[in-house]
């Protein structure tokens, strides 16, 4: 008698076990998409999203993030039968990519496979006020826009330029594109996979002889005018190159 | 060691854009089924045979689907009574005529008014071309499998598509679409971020600068992608510096309407004779259009 008692015992806690555990993966996807509005959110409040995204988005996916974390939350407590554990797999790689790899802005990598300076040429709107200002406070970005509205850019020679960006070689349509270092941005309107890279080209950009693809640097110089095959080009003539830290909104 | 780096980045901006998107387009469909009535949908039918495959093609906007989720409506509207060559109007529109896919791709293509214009005009007109033309068939039905003929005619009058929202059938259904689209998603993004650094530019711009081979070449990659019309305006932001509005329209025209999940889905409903017919229209129409917009000149 005691003996099928305590066999009775066993036997149930064996089901309950079982049923805890069903009750456990019934949850997991539900755990899988907290996991993901998380991500969402600490992006937000880490500011990483800037790597990937365009500022104009931030909030947008902020409240998304939280909505999908109600949704994910809610139903933690009405468990969804039939969603394969295994079709989760490919969103856990993503989220441990996206948790635990340090985020990085793009590099000299994307900037040379992609064309440098296509960005839309500036209209009189933009650039009459750029011509106005001391020179030596425009960025990087609106140098190119200058360049791509002046045809003329004798009127630029000996004008002073210091701009902070990132050096990366240019895959083509450089003048010097073999031997020396562009300094650049990425311009992004969605997001990083429309980044297109803005340079400036640097004549001597071997000026202090240990810079590399990819350092962060301040440069100051003077603008002169290069011809090559028919066609001029505005380069610096760098008197400064200093590496600094990268800037925490790493594009334009 | 940077070009990896710069893959993984490109990957997670594509994860990171349109997930919120994701989140977004699920809810709105699950929202919209719920209060959607299909006596409306009923009310929106005509005679005109012109007419009435324009207004299938945008039933979209009241059920909006993405590719995933639509041979299901597709079905139940076919059970309603709605011809065959009317359902193969919406299948093929919704995907593309819906708020949240041209919230996406107006995300996406701010700056290029032409690749928007022409997703929205030539998915239109290619869904509402495919069912006029399907409507000239003299027995639209032979075109169905045996199994959905029975389905319609059981199904004539009841109100079996309309769902009421009750929490666990929303959960549900969030969750069933959220994790098959996001896993679509995983597979186009990585695609995309590998080819954007991993494949030779001179190689992609060779076969960019050639219209027809950038628009064929592109069809194929949207068909191989298979990725939700949802947020695939993302991917097809990847090419846009190397390829024409041309060959994005391409893809974002043809992807939605065809790809290998799809086929499956279309084939549990229509012949496979039938089938390959729809491809075979959807497929010259959209490289139509796709040189069309090239040879305006964007």
């Amino acid at each position: 008698m005691k003996n099928n008692h305590n066999h009775h015992h066993h036997d149930s806690v064996g089901k309950e076990s079982q049923g805890n555990w069903r009750a456990f993966t019934d949850r997991i996807p539900g755990l899988v998409m907290v996991f993901v509005a998380l991500y969402l959110v600490w992006l937000f409040f880490s500011g990483h999203n800037q790597y990937y995204i365009n500022s104009g988005y931030f909030m947008f996916n902020f409240l998304m993030g939280g909505l999908l974390l109600l949704v994910a939350a809610a139903s933690l407590f009405i468990p969804v039968k039939g969603i394969s554990l295994r079709s989760l797999a490919p969103l856990l790689v993503v989220l441990m990519l996206g948790f635990l790899l340090p985020p990085q802005p793009l590099s000299s990598a994307t900037a040379s496979n992609r064309s440098v300076n296509v960005g839309a040429a500036g209209n009189a709107q933009e650039v009459s006020p750029l011509l106005k200002v001391n020179p030596e406070t425009l960025r990087i970005a609106d140098w190119v826009r200058l360049q791509n509205y002046e045809a003329d850019y004798s009127r630029f020679i000996g004008q002073r330029v210091d701009v902070v960006g990132f050096l990366f070689k240019a895959g083509g349509g450089a003048v010097f594109s073999e031997e020396n270092f562009m300094v650049g941005k990425f311009v992004i309107t969605c997001c990083a996979i429309d980044a297109s890279p803005l340079g400036l080209e640097i004549e001597n950009s071997d000026l202090t002889g240990n810079l590399k693809q990819d350092d962060w640097v301040r440069v100051k110089g003077e603008w002169k005018v290069v011809e090559k095959e028919g066609q001029s080009y505005m380069v610096i003539s760098a008197d400064f190159m200093e590496i600094v830290p990268r800037p925490s909104s790493p594009y334009e | 060691m940077e070009r990896l780096q710069d893959t993984l980045t490109i990957f997670l901006a594509i994860m990171v854009e349109a997930t919120p998107f994701v989140v977004l387009g699920v809810l709105v469909s699950a929202v919209l089924s719920a209060f959607v009535k299909d006596e409306w949908l009923l009310r929106l039918r005509t005679n005109n045979r012109f007419a009435s495959h324009m207004i299938s093609a945008c039933l979209g906007f009241l059920f909006p689907v993405c590719e995933c989720g639509n041979v299901p409506v597709m079905r139940s509207l076919l059970a309603k009574g709605f011809s065959v060559s009317q359902a193969v109007s919406f299948y093929l529109g919704a995907p593309i005529l819906n708020i949240v896919v041209i919230a996406t791709t107006m995300a996406a293509f701010e700056g290029s008014p032409v690749v928007i214009l022409g997703r929205v005009i030539g998915g239109f007109v290619v869904a509402s071309t495919v069912g006029i033309i399907l409507s000239y068939h003299k027995n639209s039905n032979s075109l169905l499998t045996p199994a959905t003929i029975v389905m319609c005619e059981e199904d004539h009058s009841h109100d079996r598509g309309l769902k009421y929202l009750t929490s666990h059938s929303f959960v549900r259904r969030f969750l069933t679409e959220f994790f098959s689209m996001m896993n679509l998603l995983i597979i186009g993004a990585a695609i995309a971020s590998i080819t954007q650094l991993w494949i030779p530019r001179d190689f992609v711009f060779g076969l960019a600068s050639v219209p027809i081979l950038a628009i064929l070449s592109m069809m194929v990659l949207t068909v191989i992608l298979s990725v939700c019309s949802t947020v695939d305006a993302f991917i097809a932001l990847a090419y846009s510096s190397q390829f024409t509005p041309g060959a994005l329209v391409a893809f974002l025209v043809y992807g939605p309407m065809i790809d290998v999940k799809a086929i499956s889905m279309l084939l549990t409903t229509f012949k496979p004779r039938a089938v390959a017919y729809i491809v075979f229209l959807v497929t010259m129409l959209t490289i139509l259009i796709s040189l069309i917009v090239t040879m305006l000149g964007y």
